[in-house]
């Protein structure tokens, strides 16, 4: 999986930062990685925009026009982090049902290059399911194959 | 602390991928510790099955 991307920029590759740029400017992303359990190994991933004055939001809808190419800059983040500190469980989810929804739409436009190198299950009823197409659930797994 | 992996400048393997001798400091961490923080509590309580791990 080598999708399209954004340059991205990083010192340890566990912390990435890109621009999003488009109708409503450059915009700045992070995406960082971070160990939340030891059994299995599992890192959080976690996604937003930073501002000027290095705040963070992950609730802000930024309408640059670019949701697919966001989205697969992030879902390469993913496949380098791998690259360099194994193949462990990422955990990720939305703060809102609607971010979360975009992660789960980004995860469909991208499944057929997604699925061909990750496992990723869906949380949702109680219980983590294989993903599927369509499925609206409240948080993610994946896992380099 | 995991092992990584050496690289050099410019990641050769992927294009586009810029390695930065800053280390970013953000004034305010309080944007990813809660969101870790989060994730380990849903984990905690729903852990994924052993059926469903590969």
């Amino acid at each position: 999986m080598n999708l399209d991307h954004y340059t991205l920029f990083t010192s340890d590759f566990q912390d990435y930062s890109f621009y999003s740029e488009g109708p409503k400017g450059r915009i700045k992303k992070v995406v960082r990685f971070r160990k939340i359990e030891d059994d299995p190994i599992t890192y959080n991933l976690a996604f937003g925009d930073v501002n000027e004055n290095d705040i963070f939001s992950d609730t802000t809808i930024s309408n640059n026009g670019d949701t697919d190419l966001v989205l697969s800059t992030v879902a390469n983040t993913i496949n380098i982090f791998c690259d360099h500190y194994g193949n462990h469980y990422i955990y990720a989810e939305g703060r809102t049902v609607a971010r979360t929804r975009l992660y789960q739409t980004g995860i469909g436009r991208l499944w057929e290059e997604i699925r061909a190198d990750f496992d990723v299950w869906g949380y949702k009823d109680e219980h983590w399911h294989c993903f599927t197409l369509n499925v609206n659930y409240e948080a993610f797994l994946a896992k380099r194959k | 602390m995991p092992a990584v992996k050496k690289t050099s400048v410019k990641d050769e393997k992927f294009n586009n991928v810029i390695v930065t001798a800053e280390v970013k400091n953000y004034s305010d961490e309080s944007f990813f510790i809660e969101k870790e923080q989060k994730a380990k509590d849903f984990l905690s309580k729903h852990p994924l099955p052993d059926r469903l791990k590969k």
